[in-house]
């Protein structure tokens, strides 16, 4: 996890404790964070990240997700994962 | 191989033959952009594919691809017309489509040079069209999935249904007999986590064990922060569409420590239900697809007892099956044509040896037909061809397609597209004139035309490439074959033979050398490649009025038609594609050249003759010209006559590969083994006459 100004760059290979402290670290930083970006060079490893985008998305409207609104990704180990996020 | 390799090879495979087919589709649809039906046939292509490349790891295709069903998605569910512009960059997309594809199969790390470009485009194309969605056309697209949304008992279709609807038709189109569509839907409880279960553990195993998983997840009830927990299941429901062989009893073991409401397993009819096709497209390899494609308005009826349906075979098998039917014809002649045989005078026996002779016969036309395939999908490519070509050299032209019903032996067909695409690309470089100005001073249309034409023509199979544009001339070639040291100047040469010279090794007349062709390397090969084939090409030219490029190539390159005959006690065959005609030549039109051998004066053409008996050194009485037969052939390097000294006649033959020994014999091109037993070598004619020079008249 990195922050560099106003944006945030995160692994997609978070774990489930990862995540946890990922959400700890945000959430008095919120209003703070204008971007998330999301490094895709790993694998997804939990449903977890995703649901904490979309909960982030839906706390800040404004805060920019793009992996996030791309609804995909793909690897070899899950072939493709869609999410619908209703924002 | 392993069976999770073999899959793989059949999914390459098929995205391979999408691929294709989207090259084809996309030049059609261009040319009818109105045809809204063969959009969805292009998007249903399209999301296979992405469905292949994503389930394989083809990361960087199935995400170019995954923008570009957007677009296509767009499109067929507005029914909005497509602007020029942006019809380009769907048929540039597909370009990059078929690129990356390579990069994917080779492990290429760098991407083609238009991906970026090409994905920014059609990702803005996709942001522009979504800012102005319309509603009621929005309502349409959703309508066709209510009926499966309602199956699963949900009352109004929403857009995670809708995507596992489609999901489930795309896997539809991509299963193959011993497979199962399963569609698996996971509820688990807030507390799922915190038992170690989570979403992606059960997709892991489940993609694991398929050939296709694709996975859709609702994020609709995710709370903000507020009440949100990172270690609390906020995802109710989520759903798996699955493509595997595996049974329901496996893929249920997955789940044996959920609970019982956290998981529903409904496998999925390989066909839609109700079925309203019936229609089964006959596929022009000599397979048959598992998948009924529907067809509007086709008849129901058929479903049970008329559909024809198809199996993917491996060509290797289909060879071993021509050769042991090959076998199977020569034992049957031997049978026939043995003479203790004919000597009993039994009617039964006469009768069974007919009957084995006529069911033979329709074995052998049975498998040979499965090596034959319409040259339709070869046609079709051309037109991209076509296409771009016009596209390039700014040249307006229309393409007329002839004949494109005509069967071809599928294993020339795939070494037929290249020669193909350069007489092609020079036909409108090169053939055609250079710009509107020059067609209108010769007092023709502007748009200049470019007929494609297949047909059958004595026994052969003719390809031809005909450009109504300025001709060859041919005092130009001449000229140039001469500067280049390709003749001497002193030969009395046909128009044909003129032509032919432009198939020479680095001959071209082409004044500026432009991308397309003109570079002296080409038709050369071309020529190569056909000859390969056991063809050859035929060019007719008037200048001023336009240039036909003909491809004259056998029905199958298993048999051959030829003409048997007899030199020294031995059979031989010529191909009967070379033969022009046999004649037993007069005394005097019998000339003998000191240190040039003999020749024979036929209509004013002085053609060498050639003695199989030196050419294979056969002892045998030494008997002249006059008194056996001459078979005047049509070689690279002009006519000859082979001296035989008798014709046998005239059989199609199975052909049979040499062994190491024979095969280092240039002037055989392989063997067959007659209806006697005997076996007769088969004669390659452009080897028998070594590169001399052209003929000289007078004794």
């Amino acid at each position: 996890m990195e922050f560099d100004g106003d944006a945030l760059t995160i692994d997609l290979s978070m774990s489930m404790e990862e995540i946890k402290e990922f959400e700890a670290f945000v959430r008095p930083r919120i209003d703070y964070i204008d971007r998330i970006e999301v490094e895709e060079s790993g694998v997804l490893k939990s449903s977890a990240l995703l649901a904490l985008l979309a909960s982030l998305k839906k706390t800040r409207r404004e805060l920019s997700i793009p992996f996030l609104e791309k609804g995909i990704t793909t690897s070899a180990a899950y072939g493709t994962i869609h999410w619908i996020c209703h924002d | 191989m392993t069976k999770q390799e073999q899959v793989k090879a059949i999914f390459i495979e098929e995205a391979g033959e999408i691929i294709e087919k989207l090259d084809v589709d996309i030049i059609r649809f261009e040319e009818d952009a109105g045809n809204f039906d063969l959009l969805n046939e292009i998007f249903r292509g399209v999301h296979t594919l992405k469905g292949n490349a994503n389930a394989f790891g083809f990361t960087r295709l199935g995400e170019f691809v995954h923008h570009f069903e957007d677009v296509l998605d767009h499109y067929r569910s507005t029914k909005e017309e497509i602007e020029v512009c942006h019809l380009e960059l769907i048929v540039n997309s597909v370009d990059v489509i078929k690129e990356v594809m390579v990069c994917e199969l080779d492990a290429l790390p760098d991407l083609p040079n238009d991906y970026a470009g090409c994905l920014e485009g059609i990702k803005s194309l996709i942001a522009s069209k979504k800012g102005s969605p319309s509603p009621s056309q929005s309502q349409e697209s959703v309508a066709p999935f209510a009926d499966l949304a309602s199956e699963f008992g949900l009352e109004c279709p929403d857009q995670y249904e809708n995507d596992m609807t489609q999901s489930i038709e795309m896997m539809r189109a991509s299963y193959q007999e011993g497979m199962h569509i399963y569609r698996i839907e996971l509820s688990l409880d807030t507390d799922s986590y915190k038992r170690g279960f989570d979403h992606l553990i059960f997709i892991g195993l489940l993609a694991e064990k398929a050939f296709s998983c694709e996975s859709f997840f609702s994020l609709e009830s995710v709370p903000t922060l507020e009440t949100f927990a990172a270690d609390t299941n906020h995802v109710p429901k989520m759903g798996i569409v699955l493509l595997t062989t595996h049974s329901r009893t496996e893929i249920e073991e997955n789940f044996e420590y959920l609970f019982d409401h956290e998981y529903a397993i409904k496998e999925i009819e390989s066909a839609p239900e109700p079925v309203t096709i019936v229609k089964v497209e006959e596929t022009a390899l000599p397979k048959v697809s598992a998948v009924a494609k529907p067809s509007p308005g086709s008849d129901t009826s058929a479903l049970s007892n008329g559909a024809k349906s198809t199996i993917r075979i491996d060509t290797f098998k289909l060879d071993e099956l021509f050769d042991s039917v090959g076998e199977l014809v020569i034992a049957q002649n031997f049978i026939a044509q043995n003479e203790k045989i004919r000597l009993i005078e039994d009617e039964s026996i006469s009768r069974t040896i007919e009957t084995l002779s006529k069911i033979t016969k329709r074995i052998q036309d049975r498998v040979m037909s499965l090596r034959m395939v319409a040259i339709r999908d070869t046609f079709d490519k051309m037109k991209r061809v076509v296409r771009d070509t016009s596209k390039k050299t700014g040249k307006e032209l229309h393409l007329n397609v002839l004949g494109e019903e005509t069967e071809i032996d599928k294993t020339m067909i795939d070494s037929l597209s290249d020669p193909l695409i350069h007489i092609i690309r020079n036909a409108i470089d090169h053939g055609l004139e250079a710009n509107a100005q020059e067609r209108l001073a010769a007092g023709k249309k502007v748009e200049g035309t470019i007929t494609l034409r297949a047909y059958h023509k004595s026994g052969s199979i003719v390809i031809s490439v005909s450009d109504d544009g300025r001709g060859i001339n041919k005092e130009k070639v001449l000229q140039k074959a001469i500067e280049r040291g390709v003749i001497s100047g002193d030969e009395n040469l046909s128009d044909s033979q003129i032509f032919g010279l432009i198939m020479q090794p680095g001959f071209s007349t082409a004044d500026a050398i432009s991308d397309l062709s003109g570079r002296g390397v080409g038709l050369d090969v071309v020529k190569t490649s056909i000859e390969k084939l056991r063809g050859k090409i035929e060019i007719e030219s008037r200048e001023g009025e336009g240039t036909t490029f003909s491809m004259v190539l056998p029905l199958t390159l298993a048999i051959i038609d030829g003409m048997l005959v007899q030199a020294a006690g031995e059979i031989y065959i010529i191909p009967t594609l070379s033969v022009v005609e046999s004649f037993r030549p007069e005394q005097d039109i019998v000339h003998a050249l000191k240190e040039k051998g003999e020749f024979v004066s036929l209509r004013g053409q002085h053609l060498p003759i050639i003695r199989l008996s030196d050419v294979f050194s056969l002892r045998a009485e030494r008997i002249e010209p006059w008194e056996g037969i001459l078979v005047c052939v049509e070689t690279e390097a002009g006519r000859i006559a082979i001296m035989v000294d008798e014709l046998v006649g005239r059989q199609q033959v199975v052909i049979k590969p040499l062994g190491k020994a024979l095969a280092k014999l240039k002037e055989i091109s392989g063997g067959a083994i007659l209806g006697s037993g005997d076996i007769a070598l088969i004669l390659n004619v452009d080897e028998l006459r070594p590169m001399i020079e052209a003929p000289h008249a007078g004794n």
